[in-house]
């Protein structure tokens, strides 16, 4: 199997980072915008991949901790508390929320599972939307501020791919860490991983906590970004939107999420030119990308390498005709 | 001179002549009047988005059929913003980049509040179908409703209320989304300002299936009417749930309890409700009427309020571009604040229509009733204004 956070890894990501930074300043606000959310979603969808690609944690709450990181940045902006603190209430809280959650996943598998985090999801939501006293209900919160000096859209961009690449180190060097292989343990044989001494306990909660933190830190950055939050885009629908892009770029991977974003945020964008039909192409393209390559881009593209590999070594290893 | 610096002294006015020609290519004598339709195409607004953008075009056609605006053809391009505020954000960036004349949407509340701070920076005029009574309040000259506020619209429900029903207990069913949330904080208000009482107040969610607890609820507090505000198809649900519990106290609502799918939905359970609208294909006006009949000869589907928006949307742009005498994008939106359109000059506008200071609109609107399955007007209400 492909090393799954390898060094060619972390180059990868860091290139694809230093060119979405680049290609910034030859964009209009239109691309610059796209390239943040894609920035702010890869962060959001890392953290589902850590809890479902690593530690095989089926979540569908992944929508909730972003909105919970939101709102938090929102309503904590209103007050006058600066972006740093903030975000890092935003991360501790989503934390706490995603170790609770976690607790579930210690006695449900599975589908069970799923329908116990799309029930947090419709929860989080419910209070979003009716506990106006604190989120301003269905109205939402209005004219969020950047943080000073990245108001500028360029500023911004390049503020929340420093974040990307952040969490993207700090993701890399916990997936090569005894923490990494417990959690690809505990997801390949709970029993074994037990047997050996994992304390399958505590990393089960700890898959769910990093994974909300993360999904918190999307949240306080997504919520500067479009300026304006209501409950409708953190509904189960982003939840599903999100796994889907944790699939699609392959669940496991290290650079999985960076290339599911791509596809969701880019691909129905660039399809545009459709016009009506551009969401049902988009559709398709999905559902046949997931027909043939389950595994996602990156099983595809380690599927490709593989044969030619082995192709290699057959050419190799065949018997040189005698002049 | 060294040749290096007349060089430079060449290249900067050819710089500044080319970093204008976008501005003066615009507006050229042939060039199209472009305007950027950000509206719900695709999602939960679908439906009415699609409606919207269908109308906005036939305006434009119609329009160019005469001429055009002083000469220029209308172009639309139409952007969709899935019903989702944070897609919202990428298309009217993507529409304020390609430089409009106007922005026509986005009609849910959401996605308007957040591509509103950014035709304000662009100074660009955007008109709206959003409801939420506070899009007029949020500090931007360039924003413009097409349809009553409910602020505007609600005080009217609680007077027909309490004036012609004589209703003191007033029950209130709204669906919990932007819209609805803004009738209800108005109708709640009118309705105690008239010195009514709301005895229950009951929200549901959009795309609700079940109306058996709210209906119940409604009638355990004894109420002398029940006021409600819910999408169509779940006005059907409603009031198929309320003829099975049989109660008798008169249904009263706004625009969505009148409107064509919901009499079709709800069938003979939706006789006897009356209700107001701020705009409606059943108006007693010629040019609605005739625009009704060219949209379902055109797109075979009947307009609703959000169609005849769109229409008139397009309309009130070519009528503040006449006034202003050529097409001009950063004076289009203070052309627009306090002028009033008359349809004796202006024959595409349907009806009067006022545009308010603070962009809110003022026209005459209706009180409807269903009756065996057709909605007729039993009252016309006067503009706010006269």
């Amino acid at each position: 199997m492909m090393a799954r956070a390898s060094a060619g890894g972390l180059v990868a990501a860091v290139l694809l980072v230093v060119l979405a930074g680049a290609l910034g300043f030859a964009l209009q606000p239109y691309g610059i915008y796209l390239l943040s959310l894609w920035a702010v979603y890869t962060i959001a969808a890392i953290g589902l991949n850590l809890t479902l690609g690593f530690a095989g944690q089926m979540s569908l709450a992944q929508a909730a901790f972003v909105g919970i990181g939101a709102y938090c940045t929102a309503l904590l902006d209103a007050r006058g508390i600066p972006f740093p603190a903030t975000l890092a209430i935003a991360v501790l809280l989503t934390f706490g929320v995603g170790w609770c959650v976690g607790y579930p996943a210690l006695r449900v598998q599975g589908h069970y599972l799923a329908f116990v985090t799309l029930g947090l999801t419709t929860l989080v939501y419910l209070v979003m939307r009716n506990e106006t006293w604190l989120t301003g209900g269905i109205g939402g919160v209005s004219n969020i501020a950047r943080p000073w000096p990245f108001a500028h859209n360029l500023a911004y961009l390049h503020l929340c791919l420093a974040a990307l690449l952040a969490v993207a180190a700090a993701m890399w060097w916990m997936l090569r860490s005894p923490w990494g292989r417990a959690f690809v343990a505990l997801r390949e044989n709970p029993v074994r991983a037990m047997s050996l001494g994992v304390d399958v306990r505590r990393y089960t909660l700890l898959a769910f906590a990093i994974g909300a933190a993360l999904g918190g830190i999307a949240g306080a950055f997504y919520a500067p970004l479009v300026q304006y939050i209501e409950p409708s885009p953190f509904a189960l629908g982003f939840s599903i939107n999100l796994l889907m892009m944790v699939v699609i770029g392959g669940a496991g991977y290290f650079l999985g999420p960076f290339l599911g974003a791509l596809v969701a945020v880019l691909l129905p964008e660039w399809l545009r030119f459709l016009q009506d039909e551009y969401l049902i192409i988009y559709a398709v393209a999905v559902i046949l990308l997931l027909l043939f390559c389950p595994t996602g881009l990156l099983g595809l593209a380690e599927r490709a390498l593989a044969r030619g590999r082995a192709r290699g070594t057959a050419k190799a290893a065949a018997p040189v005709a005698a002049p | 001179m060294p040749h290096a610096i007349r060089c430079r002294a060449a290249v900067w006015p050819l710089a500044a002549l080319l970093a204008a020609a976008p501005a003066v290519l615009a507006w050229a004598d042939d060039a199209p009047i472009r305007l950027a339709d950000v509206v719900e195409l695709s999602g939960s607004g679908a439906s009415v988005g699609t409606l919207w953008r269908d109308a906005a075009h036939m305006a434009a056609d119609d329009i160019d059929a005469k001429g055009g605006v002083l000469g220029h053809k209308i172009e639309i391009t139409d952007y969709d913003t899935q019903t989702n505020p944070s897609i919202s954000r990428a298309v009217i960036q993507k529409a304020l980049d390609e430089h409009p004349y106007a922005v026509l949407g986005p009609i849910y509340s959401g996605s308007a509040k957040v591509d509103e701070p950014l035709t304000k920076a662009a100074g660009i005029a955007e008109f709206t179908g959003g409801a939420a009574t506070d899009l007029t309040h949020m500090g931007s000259d360039f924003i413009f409703r097409t349809a009553l506020s409910a602020e505007s619209s609600e005080p009217r429900v609680a007077r027909y209320l309490v004036d012609d029903l004589h209703a003191k207990k007033v029950a209130v069913l709204w669906v919990n989304d932007d819209a609805g949330k803004s009738v209800h904080d108005a109708i709640v208000a009118a309705l105690q300002k008239d010195g009514a009482t709301v005895v229950a107040d009951v929200s549901s969610d959009g795309g609700q299936v079940s109306f058996a607890a709210d209906v119940q609820k409604a009638r355990r507090a004894a109420p002398d009417a029940i006021f409600v505000y819910l999408h169509e198809e779940e006005n059907a649900r409603f009031l198929k749930e309320v003829r099975r519990q049989g109660v008798k106290v008169p249904l009263v609502g706004d625009t969505t309890l009148m409107d064509a799918q919901t009499v079709k939905l709800a069938g003979a359970d939706a006789d006897g409700v009356v209700g107001h609208a701020m705009l409606t294909p059943d108006a007693p006006i010629p040019a609605i009427q005739d625009f009704v009949k060219r949209f379902q000869d055109r797109y075979h589907i009947m307009p609703d309020h959000n169609a005849i928006q769109g229409y008139m949307a397009v309309w009130l742009v070519k009528a503040a571009t006449e006034k202003m005498g050529k097409p001009d994008a950063a004076q289009l939106a203070a052309t627009l604040h306090g002028m009033t359109v008359d349809p004796a000059t202006e024959p595409g506008i349907l009806m009067k229509t006022t545009v308010l200071p603070n962009g809110d609109v003022d026209r005459q609107s209706f009180m409807v009733q269903i009756d065996n399955g057709h909605a007729k007007v039993i009252k016309v209400l006067p503009m706010l204004g006269s």
